[in-house]
């Protein structure tokens, strides 16, 4: 391990280390969204955010060979293994008919896929980019513990760090809801709920003036509206999220004409509406029993994640809500400029914040 | 020979090594291992058993190898001899003390309290390592076992890309422009409110 690699911490602790390397170092700031699906990375010195799949798919040598994966991202192991890693994984699972290998699952790192660490890593960096010879701040995004299963979030929490610092990147984690706020709601001083529907976790939290008072999260989302739909019409989860990625939107027209299509989108429709509902219960809930503040003004609640990306989706979050009596007052309800670079940017804007604050 | 004894009857016992009897017995296991035979009798529920050794000297001689610190092994004759030695010189002066020689009496005691002295100071020195022939070793040195914070780092499996390559072509990431103003707007503020909360 490098001396670069071992004075990387936690950005808090390192503030008085850090002062002095300022001065050799260029800063970066960086902000990484670790979801179910999609790995997002936004830097201070870029102007894109970029983002990949969160899949990997291991491959024998025999199926390949290294030479026909010179345009596809991947990686060889030392004992000759392959992994194609990202969006390119879905195409080659298909041609091979193998299960794609997903890190995380539900919202947090996979007991399934623990091996698989280092591939992790990988995808990572490459995302991320070059941080040699920079001294890097990033902080990445954690949901919040669950109310309806007992998985804990501390074991991913630390996985993460460890890969950041592996990396040679110092490193803080923030709340994958509360990253929403600081991107989305800066004219309402970072006031607000917001709520956001990935594939493994709706989560939700609900600010005032930059600080977090409520955060939690439901196990159900993105995932489990595929595995419900598959479940009701016989299919492969895989294929439902395919069907509902291309065609699936809540307004305007859809021109489909095959029958079997035209039920998983019902299905589908209902599905979503399940997950809403379910969803404002549990804030109406959380709020009545946890929430000691009062809210004297009306907050705006903010949508995002990938699950709200279906044309049409925060309409259906409007008709849903406007049925329930809400503990608090509501400005608007508005989606993210971008529901699947939100967190991503709001994690930049907030490393941003906090290396100004030590420097 | 060591000697296995079981006095209850009708316990069926079927060690590993050994061919299966009936209790009451005893049998030879000289050669099994003694941890097994007494794992195998704890999980039989065997609690009342006699394990000795049968005096044969030609078979209990044991080996005894004394390291020093630095680890330079000191020649297992000349210890034996030495052992054997001071063995001879103990029963002399037992004898002399059991034959009443009022005024040899003090002389021996005094040898006898230096030889417990050097014997005790031969126990503290470190590390001591005793060998049996039936293989049991104990070792005296200081436990080497790191401090709980090290022991984390060890349990923690380490990440390691330095075997593994990363390879291929950039069509694997989507980009999607940001909105730099707003981002500088955002950070302005939210600095000015963890600056006041502090």
């Amino acid at each position: 391990m490098t001396d670069e690699k071992e004075n990387v911490e936690k950005i808090e602790p390192a503030i008085e280390h850090k002062k002095e390397k300022s001065k050799a170092d260029p800063i970066i700031s960086i902000g990484l969204d670790v979801g179910t699906m999609h790995l997002c990375a936004a830097r201070s010195d870029r102007d894109e955010i970029k983002i990949t799949r969160n899949v990997f798919l291991k491959l024998d040598s025999d199926d390949v060979q290294v030479s026909e994966l010179s345009d596809i991202s991947h990686v060889e192991g030392a004992d000759g293994e392959l992994y194609i890693i990202g969006s390119d994984a879905f195409k080659y699972a298909n041609i091979f008919g193998k299960e794609i290998s997903r890190p995380m699952e539900r919202g947090l790192i996979s007991p399934k896929e623990i091996a698989a660490i280092d591939v992790l890593t990988l995808m990572i960096k490459d995302l991320i980019g070059d941080v040699k010879g920079k001294d890097a701040y990033c902080t990445y995004s954690v949901p919040a513990e669950a109310i309806d299963e007992g998985r804990s979030v501390t074991y991913h929490e630390n996985v993460f760090a460890r890969i950041l610092k592996s990396l040679g990147i110092n490193y803080s984690s923030t709340n994958e809801a509360m990253a929403i706020i600081y991107s989305e709601c800066a004219k309402e001083k970072f006031s607000g709920i917001a709520i956001s529907f990935g594939a493994g976790m709706a989560n939700c939290v609900i600010a005032y003036k930059g600080i977090q008072a409520l955060a939690f999260s439901t196990a159900r989302s993105g995932d489990w509206i595929d595995q419900q739909t598959a479940d009701a019409l016989g299919m492969v989860a895989n294929r439902v999220t395919s069907i509902k990625e291309k065609y699936m939107r809540f307004s305007g027209e859809v021109e489909i004409k095959n029958k079997k299509t035209k039920r998983v989108l019902e299905a589908l429709y209902y599905y979503h509406k399940a997950l809403i509902e379910y969803t404002v219960k549990k804030i109406i809930k959380e709020f009545d029993e946890k929430v000691d503040i009062e809210v004297d003004d009306s907050i705006p609640i903010v949508i995002s994640g990938g699950t709200s990306m279906p044309e049409g989706f925060d309409d259906m979050f409007r008709d849903v809500i406007s049925g329930y009596e809400l503990p608090f007052e509501v400005s608007e309800i508005r989606r993210a400029k971008n529901p699947l670079t939100a967190v991503a940017n709001g994690l930049l804007i907030k490393t941003i914040s906090d290396v100004k604050k030590i420097r | 020979m060591i000697i296995l004894k079981i006095k209850d009857r009708g316990m069926y016992l079927e060690i590993p090594g050994l061919s299966p009897t009936r209790t009451p017995v005893e049998v030879d296991i000289s050669k099994c291992n003694l941890s097994m035979i007494s794992v195998y009798l704890r999980k039989q529920g065997i609690v009342d058993y006699e394990i000795y050794s049968k005096s044969d000297i030609t078979h209990e001689k044991k080996e005894i190898e004394i390291q020093t610190i630095g680890g330079s092994k000191v020649d297992n004759s000349s210890i034996e001899k030495r052992f054997s030695k001071l063995e001879l010189m103990m029963s002399r002066l037992l004898k002399k003390e059991q034959g009443n020689d009022s005024g040899n009496s003090e002389q021996i005691n005094r040898k006898l309290e230096t030889i417990e002295k050097l014997a005790l100071k031969l126990l503290d020195k470190e590390p001591l390592t005793i060998q049996g022939t039936n293989s049991v070793t104990k070792v005296t040195e200081k436990s080497k076992d790191p401090e709980i914070e090290e022991l984390d780092e060890k349990f923690i499996p380490s990440i390691n890309t330095s075997n593994m390559k990363l390879k291929g072509g950039g069509t694997n990431t989507q980009t999607i422009n940001r909105d730099k103003t707003d981002l500088d707007d955002s950070v302005d503020l939210l600095s000015r409110l963890i600056d006041q909360e502090d």
